[in-house]
């Protein structure tokens, strides 16, 4: 079990499964042949050859001995995340200050030990920054709060 | 040779027109300031912002970046120097005689040889780039679409060379980058692909939001993780400026370092990171008493410092000359091009001499302002240096949520950056590098429509891509580095580089 996961066999089973996913979803487009492709051809070879590269790393993952896996730390990287997509959702709706607390908050779950309440200030901050940079300075077309707000 | 000075006299025109200089200044601190932060490297930086230059017209823009691009090289060697924390592979080696020499209370006399060793890198490579660009633009105007085939062939391959660890995910990781390039409406036959009824994809995946999710996010998730192993700062107590005898071993050092950094950097895939070391190796192996060497020596700084810079900045001479993206970052530029609605390639020299001079002018009076303006600042990067980074990474998130969303205006791009960066963090963990990926997927759709219009000219005979000389040159070439990355020695080697 051991010798079967590590950083080549994931990695090769990934690049497969995506190869593999490429050919399925893509097997209603249509091909052609080399002197007239169609919007398949290019896209099958290259799935096709992501699933022979993914089959080629996996298959030596197995025969010698690669890098564990790594320890994933989930925290951080579920953090990051959700603090950009709560950005995204906020933004249109809310405007972009409400976007920034909402990501700061989320970010804030990322580093351990942190309170929630000890991170307004710098959104603020940052906020300030924002709107002075990007929507004063700059002249982007952001929403800067929500738009009952604005009235 | 008087073309050449007329050329650059069009080039210095443009660049020192008030708002130009006030652009190429900009962007030198912009990308001083955001490069300095510990962590983020000057991929990160350009393409954070990016979005800033894109209400400027082209020209601007251009100088901006490029100004960017240069100031967050030398930010990140700035906190290399003092705090030992890396921004990106590339400044990982100034770490090593850079910091052991501001432990000794010489910080200032470090920053200044790093400063001075870019500029002249930077002074020689622009020479390089006047001169080489329009020769191999020159060469490039005879290109039909096999030849075009096979560059992008030879680019991607020599960024599977220069790549590290195995070759076998970086060629996956390019794969994968081409058929992402090739999502979206294929302009041929007007057919959807891999869109799944999605309107934000209709338009293909941009390669802004993935560049951003794979190099910005990735990294300040990785960053997160590590944050327990935090540099040492350094303080500044000397005074700024080297001494005699420092002049005197940097000198030579810088020379070497210069021209081996072009000459690799020119190479699709070069990038600054494998220059800067093959040079510390180079001092170590001319040096009388390599020992030194770690402990604070001066050619240990001056030679990999002007050869990243150098190698650096010669990816400018592929990326304006035949249109191809040697690294991560001129992938970027191209893509700050295209958004222009510049096609980056041969005929760009001949048709808009403004924009490729200017550029070139600007870029050695960036480099100059870079020396002048920043050595009396860098008591500020300290101080920016000094923030802790639960402060810094809200900042850094929101900064590229804005600037992707700034594209178009439209908050899916901010969920393709989410994606990206996830996929990023993944991918990095089980050893694939994130720059080939970035590559194809820039170079992807260039690759399918030449590939296509090759093979529909020849009447799909493959044999097109072997009789016309200049494609079977360069496929050759291509096929003889592949052999060689692919030789048993030296493919323990790299996996040892690793590290």
């Amino acid at each position: 079990m051991m010798r079967l996961l590590n950083r080549d066999t994931a990695a090769g089973a990934l690049f497969a499964a995506i190869g593999a996913g490429g050919l399925w979803a893509g097997r209603t487009l249509n091909v052609g042949s080399a002197d007239a492709m169609g919007e398949g051809y290019v896209p099958m070879l290259m799935c096709g050859l992501l699933l022979m590269l993914g089959a080629g790393i996996f298959a030596g993952g197995l025969r010698r001995a690669a890098a564990p896996l790594p320890a994933l730390h989930w925290r951080p990287v579920l953090a990051v995340t959700a603090a950009v997509l709560a950005f995204a959702a906020a933004l249109e709706p809310l405007g972009v200050v409400a976007a920034i607390l909402a990501a700061a908050l989320c970010a804030a779950r990322a580093v351990r030990g942190v309170s929630l309440v000890s991170v307004l200030a710098p959104a603020m901050l940052l906020a300030a920054l924002v709107l002075g940079i990007f929507v004063w300075g700059l002249g982007l077309p952001l929403r800067v709060f929500p738009p009952w707000l604005a009235g | 040779m008087e073309a050449l000075l007329a050329n650059l006299l069009t080039g210095f025109t443009v660049a020192v027109t008030p708002t130009n200089l006030a652009l190429c200044l900009t962007g030198c601190l912009l990308g001083t300031l955001v490069g300095v932060l510990p962590g983020l490297g000057p991929t990160a930086t350009v393409a954070m912002l990016m979005p800033v230059t894109f209400s400027l017209e082209p020209t601007g823009a251009l100088i901006m970046l490029a100004g960017v691009f240069y100031g967050s090289q030398y930010g990140g060697s700035t906190t290399a120097i003092l705090v030992n924390l890396p921004g990106e592979s590339s400044s990982v080696v100034t770490c090593l005689d850079g910091h052991a020499m501001a432990r000794q209370g010489r910080a200032g006399a470090a920053l200044a040889i790093a400063a001075l060793a870019s500029l002249f890198a930077g002074t020689v490579t622009t020479a390089a780039i006047a001169l080489g660009g329009p020769a191999i633009a020159s060469i490039a105007l005879l290109f039909q679409s096999a030849d075009y085939v096979a560059v992008i062939v030879l680019g991607l391959v020599a960024a599977i060379v220069l790549a590290h660890g195995s070759v076998a995910k970086a060629i996956a990781m390019i794969v994968l980058g081409i058929f992402l390039g090739l999502v979206g409406t294929d302009l041929t036959s007007g057919e959807q692909r891999y869109t799944f009824g999605i309107d934000a994809l209709f338009d293909g995946v941009g390669f802004v939001p993935v560049a951003m999710g794979l190099f910005g996010l990735s990294e300040v998730m990785l960053n997160l993780e590590a944050r327990a192993a935090s540099g040492d700062l350094a303080r500044l107590r000397d005074r700024l400026w080297p001494t005699r005898a420092d002049v005197r071993q940097a000198a030579p050092a810088t020379v070497r370092g210069t021209l081996l950094g072009i000459a690799l950097g020119i190479l699709p895939g070069g990038g600054s990171t494998i220059p800067s070391f093959a040079a510390y190796s180079l001092e170590k192996k001319l040096a009388r008493d390599p020992a030194r060497f770690g402990r604070g020596a001066v050619e240990g700084i001056a030679a990999p410092e002007a050869a990243n810079n150098a190698g650096a900045q010669a990816g400018f001479i592929p990326m304006l000359a035949l249109g191809l993206p040697p690294n991560a970052i001129m992938a970027l530029m191209v893509g700050a091009m295209m958004i222009h609605g510049i096609q980056p390639g041969p005929q760009i020299i001949a048709k808009q001499p403004e924009l490729f001079w200017g550029l070139v002018a600007s870029m050695w009076i960036g480099n100059l302002m870079l020396v002048v303006l920043n050595l009396p600042m860098i008591g500020l990067w300290v101080r920016l240096i000094e923030l802790p980074y639960r402060w810094l990474f809200p900042a850094i998130i929101v900064f590229c949520c804005i600037g992707v969303y700034s594209l178009k205006n439209a908050a899916s791009e901010i969920v393709i950056m989410a994606v990206a960066g996830l996929v990023g963090y993944v991918l990095r963990k089980l050893d694939c590098e994130p720059a080939p990926l970035l590559l194809g997927l820039i170079l992807g759709p260039m690759l399918e429509e030449n590939f296509r219009r090759a093979l529909s000219v020849s009447g799909g005979d493959f044999s097109v891509f072997v009789t016309r000389p200049i494609s079977a040159t360069l496929l050759a070439f291509s096929a003889v580095l592949l052999a060689i990355v692919l030789l048993p020695a030296v493919r323990r080697g790299r996996e040892q580089l690793r590290e």
